[in-house]
């Protein structure tokens, strides 16, 4: 399998944010490694503001985008609290 | 209260609404009947004719007309089914008339209701400015409307996310231990499910309402609200996309009987109020 690079795993989970979240297009270009992901969770950091079902539906479009079982790779959402959380998890699982 | 012909109405029905009857466990969860008590209670002393906008089976009208002796009540709700559960449980105490939020001013006449009722339910109410001018076109001056919701950003606390999030991964492995395929497709919830209080008290300033109140008030959600909650299509099918709805249900509830006791959650409600001018 080739490796995932960082950036090319960032536009990725760009997209999928996007994906489950049309409403965030808007905003694409202020999306960075270090928006954080959760409503309320810390109020200095630009937050996306998803909530669990939001979360629940981006692992979803994850596994389908990047081709991974992200619950065969010890992943928990709780884990991830930035964009870039995500985009090493997806780096690691690849 | 007077009302129009009911005869022609819109069809406002679609695939969602139409399963509302799975809603039953958690209408009755004694935390959600908790919840809409609160609701009654902001209801003014003096208001009889109540109009309680998507009234489902009546539950909520039922304590209104407790709460509320003398007072005259339809209710309105795009569900079939509801509305004839509303009747069963209420008979001639209400009046019950198919719509949505949006069609109430041909349901009404004009300037003929003290109270709009919204019980849990303006998060699916997609066109909310629309809603609320019809709202405000049959009630009285100083007529009031008072809403609540658990269902809006910001209702959720950030240290729950461990709990909803990992009971649907337990859901989620058992769905494929059993052979089931889940769609890895975004569901595409209505925005209407993520509005700010914020977004509600500007929608009530734009359609005119004065001495507009917001509060929110944090309910813990035990065991019980968790399971009434797992067994709804708007969870279920969210967390189990692909897999039919009443098996993705149990799935979800088997999962929550894997989780250690204590289960709990803190959930904020929020309360609005408005009054015509």
């Amino acid at each position: 399998m080739v490796a995932l690079t960082e950036d090319t795993a960032f536009h990725g989970v760009v997209e999928v944010l996007i994906e489950v979240r049309p409403d965030l297009a808007e905003h694409r270009d202020r999306i960075t490694r270090d928006t954080g992901l959760f409503y309320g969770e810390d109020p200095s950091r630009p937050a996306l503001e998803l909530d669990s079902m939001d979360a629940l539906e981006l692992l979803s479009a994850l596994e389908r985008h990047f081709a991974l079982e992200l619950s065969d790779t010890g992943v928990r959402v709780v884990d991830l609290r930035t964009v870039g959380d995500v985009v090493d998890a997806i780096v690691r699982a690849v | 209260m007077e009302s129009t012909s009911t005869s022609e109405h819109p069809n406002y029905f679609n695939d969602e609404q139409q399963e509302s009857p799975e809603y039953a466990a958690l209408r009755r969860n004694p935390e959600y009947v908790a919840m809409n008590a609160r609701l009654v209670e902001r209801i003014p002393e003096q208001a009889r004719d109540i109009v309680d906008i998507g009234c489902g089976d009546g539950a909520v009208s039922e304590t209104l007309l407790d709460a509320r002796p003398g007072s005259s009540l339809v209710g309105v709700d795009p569900s079939p089914a509801l509305l004839a559960a509303a009747e069963a449980r209420l008979g001639s105490r209400g009046r019950f008339l198919l719509g949505d939020a949006s069609s109430v001013a041909a349901l009404l006449s004009p300037c003929s209701c003290d109270v709009a009722v919204f019980a849990n339910c303006i998060h699916l109410v997609e066109d909310l400015p629309d809603a609320l001018e019809a709202v405000r076109r049959v009630l009285r001056p100083r007529g009031s409307v008072v809403i609540n919701s658990a269902f809006y950003a910001g209702a959720e606390s950030p240290e729950d996310l461990a709990l909803y999030t990992d009971l649907i991964a337990a859901a989620r492995r058992k769905a494929k231990s059993e052979g089931l395929v889940l769609e890895r497709r975004p569901v595409g919830r209505p925005l209407s499910l993520r509005r700010k209080t914020s977004e509600y008290v500007s929608a009530l300033e734009q359609a005119g309402f004065a001495d507009i109140t917001c509060e929110e008030v944090p309910f813990t959600l035990g065991r019980p609200f968790l399971t009434a909650l797992c067994s709804t299509p708007m969870f279920a099918s969210v967390a189990l996309a692909g897999v039919e709805r009443e098996r993705a249900a149990q799935l979800m509830v088997e999962a929550l009987e894997t989780v250690p006791d204590p289960v709990h959650v803190t959930r904020c409600c929020a309360y609005l109020t408005a009054r015509c001018p």
